[in-house]
């Protein structure tokens, strides 16, 4: 396995939302895997200090390219944007969502080429049916799994790294998978508390609430 | 030949940090390193006056809590005070009186943290 850069919030999120025994995403909707990638590229980009927020906007503060191969077109895309006519985070979570998938892809393929899994295109009856992505060096996702039981276990200060990856992880329902029913039962004050803590986990939770509710709506319709 | 006198640094002094105007992630990292030579410096108690705060945004919150965690690194303690306006909105909207206490004033911060 390569050394490779840090991890961002978008690859580590992928890596919580992966079955590492099955190799496959846990079951969330396409639609939100795309709000929570999105949510993802915005919050990297806030740490990486090229947007920032208030209550009511989100904006650019530096649009020098950041590198990352990711994160750069997001941000081209953001400061173009007329400075004068401001936009709430939750307009740009629906922007960035459209290419969600997109954003998903190179995440995984950067994972892929880290050595940290890897893609199989399962074929079913010689068509390409699921894909799946065993792990193939374990020790990014024990440790992103570590970390964040850690912010949600004990009280320490999370660093705004940790803030954000645990918003979008509660958004996504995805602690019912890493934690036991009791042990979710007893952290649920403090994941609430933490996933609080930044503005675009809250912008993230709520669109997933509705992205949900209209998928439950239209299958209540079949 | 005269020789310097070098007053050592009280740690049981609290440190007032002032930040005035705005507090976002443009000017969030000299803060941050501010608070951080501070602390280089011995300060243990350490109080963030927003009293001429007028604008914080998620970049100065993320600042401010990388500052409370260098703090209680170092078992410090940090607390902000005068937060008013939009900056108290900011800061009760994320619930960050979970991680940073506030108070009303610099005299009751002082007082609180040196208990």
């Amino acid at each position: 396995m390569s050394m490779h850069a840090p991890l961002t919030i978008l690859e580590e999120f992928l890596l919580l939302a992966l079955d590492d025994e099955a190799g496959q995403f846990y079951s969330l909707s396409r639609s939100t895997l795309d709000c929570a990638a999105a949510g993802a590229a915005l919050m990297d980009l806030t740490l990486r200090r090229r947007i920032d927020n208030d209550l009511k906007d989100m904006f650019v503060i530096d649009p020098s390219p950041t590198g990352d191969a990711i994160l750069d077109p997001v941000l081209q895309v953001m400061a173009m944007a007329p400075v004068l006519t401001p936009h709430p985070i939750s307009y740009w979570l629906r922007q960035v969502a459209e290419e969600g998938e997109a954003l998903r892809e190179k995440a995984l393929r950067r994972l892929e080429a880290y050595g940290i899994l890897r893609r199989e295109e399962k074929k079913i009856l010689w068509v390409f049916g699921a894909r799946r992505y065993p792990i193939v060096h374990n020790q990014e996702i024990r440790d992103v799994k570590l970390r964040i039981l850690g912010v949600i276990l004990r009280d320490d200060i999370p660093a705004p790294h940790d803030m954000m990856l645990t918003a979008l992880a509660q958004a996504c329902g995805l602690f019912r998978h890493i934690l036991s029913g009791h042990e979710l039962a007893a952290a649920t004050p403090r994941i609430e508390a933490v996933a609080r803590m930044d503005l675009i986990g809250q912008a993230v939770a709520k669109s997933v609430v509705e992205i949900e509710a209209a998928i439950a709506m239209a299958s209540g319709f079949r | 030949m005269q020789t310097a006198r070098v007053q050592p640094f009280d740690m049981n002094a609290t440190e007032i940090m002032n930040v005035a105007g705005r507090f976002d992630g443009g000017n969030a990292e000299d803060i941050l390193n501010d608070a951080k030579l501070r602390m280089q410096m011995g300060a243990r108690k350490l109080v963030l006056d927003c009293m001429g705060l007028n604008y914080l945004t998620a970049g100065g919150m993320h600042a401010m809590a990388d500052i409370a965690k260098e703090v209680r690194a170092r078992q410090g303690v940090f607390a902000v005070c005068n937060l008013r306006g939009q900056p108290k909105s900011m800061f009760d909207a994320c619930g960050f009186e979970q991680i940073i206490p506030s108070y009303g004033n610099q005299a009751e911060a002082v007082a609180q943290i040196a208990a």
